[in-house]
């Protein structure tokens, strides 16, 4: 059997685990032993079947398929309405930065944290990450040409032209959908060293906080509340339990879950995964919550009319109306989403990050200070010292650098 | 009936392959010719019992010259005794299967013998 044939074999089975390579290699050396040649091929169709199969290959393509279709019908959902060239630039960039952005995510955190985990919650959480982006593309879509017809641009003067500012805030969007992206990207994948429990309490507060905040905002913030289901005071105790949730869910699952995490988990020790869990379920809280809210509440704007004559009964307004309402730049609305979108994974990282090393930091510093001599027990009144090198957090993964530099924060005081 | 052992009959042509020389290691090609599978059909199920600790796998330590070295397989301890549990319990489920069943009762025979 030739060379190339036999490089073929050796690329072939670097795509499988590790810990099946050896098979593939195998079954490519033996091709040699067949005689005839339509034997051979024969052999060797069956091992490239061995491998598609055990390198999930099908599951990959599938996945390859369903996301080219999505982009197909994002792109094709914004195709711009008006003939207004700016609008029509900043939909069509928007949609294809984000496609770009979706499409090259995954093949970076897959170099640096491998695969999805083995759990369907977690390429659930993948799945509805990328489609809830993408929805809201859509939903973005399709309010900038409700709100900004030509007639409209005109009137409103140089605020909506071309601008440095614009295509900053663009760029800016960019960047936030990235770090939404690769935040969920990072948590799901198998070298981050979370547990299948962590993202159920994780996701599971997320969506109980996104759909709360829906609750009390299907508009955006406004004056006035603007649900129609929660008139009056009635509003006042959902937006207690809004706030509860915002920072208390993220401290809450911090602590469930490294309380639920017994043991090591992959390669750090049990006060560090501990660590690990809580920092993660915290931003893991504020990052689905805000997905929640924040596609739900464009999708509102952009495909809900009779929601919005719900809302606003007897007022006789359009939903154009409405959506500029909501959405026109520094209106009260478009600022509610644009704090949201910002700031709850803020509030998220730090709350976990917080909340997991008051618990268990101690433990990961006692560990520290044991060190690889199993020296005595480390003095009580430690002076400053710089970030422990003895964790194994990974430096690269911004969880824990964030959870290591605010530790050493907290340690000079 | 007797139970079945829990194996494929792909499964079990494989363990018996294996069994026939229990103490050898055997090569994936001369499997595939003793159980006339075929390679996409014979390998998962080598991974799938080394997996399970019945199979143990290694490299040739000589290969021809020439050629690449090739895989090698043959029977744990433990699979050794799995694979004749199996066997043994696939032959008695079959023996079973097949007996043929008895058409006239005891009584009959006897009463009609007294009547003669």
């Amino acid at each position: 059997m030739g060379r190339l044939s036999r490089a073929a074999g050796r690329g072939a089975a670097r795509l499988l685990p590790a810990e099946r390579r050896d098979w593939a290699e195998a079954i490519w050396a033996e091709a040699s032993e067949v005689p005839s040649a339509l034997e051979r091929l024969g052999w060797l169709t069956g091992g490239a079947w061995l491998i598609a199969r055990e390198s999930l290959m099908v599951r990959r393509v599938r996945n390859t398929i369903l996301f080219a279709v999505a982009a197909a019908c994002l792109a094709w959902t914004a195709l711009p309405g008006t003939p207004s060239a700016f609008i029509t630039a900043n939909i069509w960039l928007r949609a294809i930065g984000t496609v770009l952005v979706l499409a090259g995510l995954p093949w970076l955190v897959r170099r640096r944290l491998g695969a999805v985990i083995d759990s369907r919650l977690a390429r659930s959480l993948r799945g509805g990450t990328f489609a809830g982006i993408m929805a809201l593309i859509v939903a973005l879509a399709r309010i900038d040409r409700i709100t900004n017809t030509p007639r409209q641009l005109a009137a409103a003067g140089p605020h909506n032209q071309p601008s440095i500012g614009l295509v900053g805030m663009w760029l800016f969007f960019l960047v936030l959908v990235a770090g939404y992206a690769a935040g969920i990207l990072a948590v799901t994948a198998k070298r981050s060293w979370v547990t299948s429990t962590t993202l159920s309490i994780g996701a599971g507060t997320g969506v109980a906080l996104g759909v709360v905040m829906y609750a009390i905002m299907p508009l955006g913030f406004g004056q006035y509340a603007t649900a129609p289901w929660l008139r009056g005071s009635a509003i006042d105790p959902v937006v207690a339990i809004a706030w509860i949730l915002l920072f208390g869910g993220p401290l809450a699952a911090a602590l469930l879950a490294g309380w639920r995490c017994s043991g090591s988990v992959g390669a750090l020790v049990p006060a560090e995964a501990k660590i690990r869990q809580g920092v993660a379920a915290g931003i893991l809280v504020t990052l689905v919550g805000s997905l929640v809210v924040c596609v739900l509440g464009p999708a509102t704007l952009a495909s809900f009319s009779w929601l919005a004559h719900l809302l606003y009964a007897g007022q006789h307004l359009t939903s154009a109306a409405i959506a500029h309402r909501a959405s026109a730049p520094f209106s009260p609305g478009a600022a509610g989403y644009s704090l949201v979108w910002f700031f709850f994974p803020i509030i998220g990282l730090g709350i976990g990050a917080m909340t997991a090393l008051a618990a268990w930091g101690n433990q990961a510093a006692r560990r520290q200070g044991q060190g690889p001599g199993g020296g005595g027990p480390g003095g009580p009144d430690a002076a400053p010292e710089p970030p422990p090198t003895g964790l194994h957090a990974d430096t690269d993964d911004v969880p824990s650098s964030v959870a290591i530099g605010l530790y050493a924060g907290t340690r000079s005081y | 009936m007797a139970p079945r052992s829990g194996f494929s009959a792909q499964t079990l042509s494989v363990l018996a392959a294996l069994c026939s020389q229990p103490s050898q290691w055997q090569h994936g090609y001369v499997l595939a010719k003793q159980t006339g599978l075929k390679s996409g059909t014979l390998y998962p199920i080598l991974i799938r019992l080394a997996d399970r600790g019945l199979v143990e796998a290694c490299w040739q330590d000589e290969p021809e010259p020439g050629r690449p070295r090739r895989h090698l397989y043959r029977l744990t301890a433990e699979g050794l005794t799995t694979a004749a549990a199996a066997m043994a319990s696939e032959a008695a489920a079959q023996r079973q299967a097949t007996r043929p069943r008895s058409t006239t009762a005891p009584g009959l025979t006897a009463s009609a013998q007294w009547v003669g």
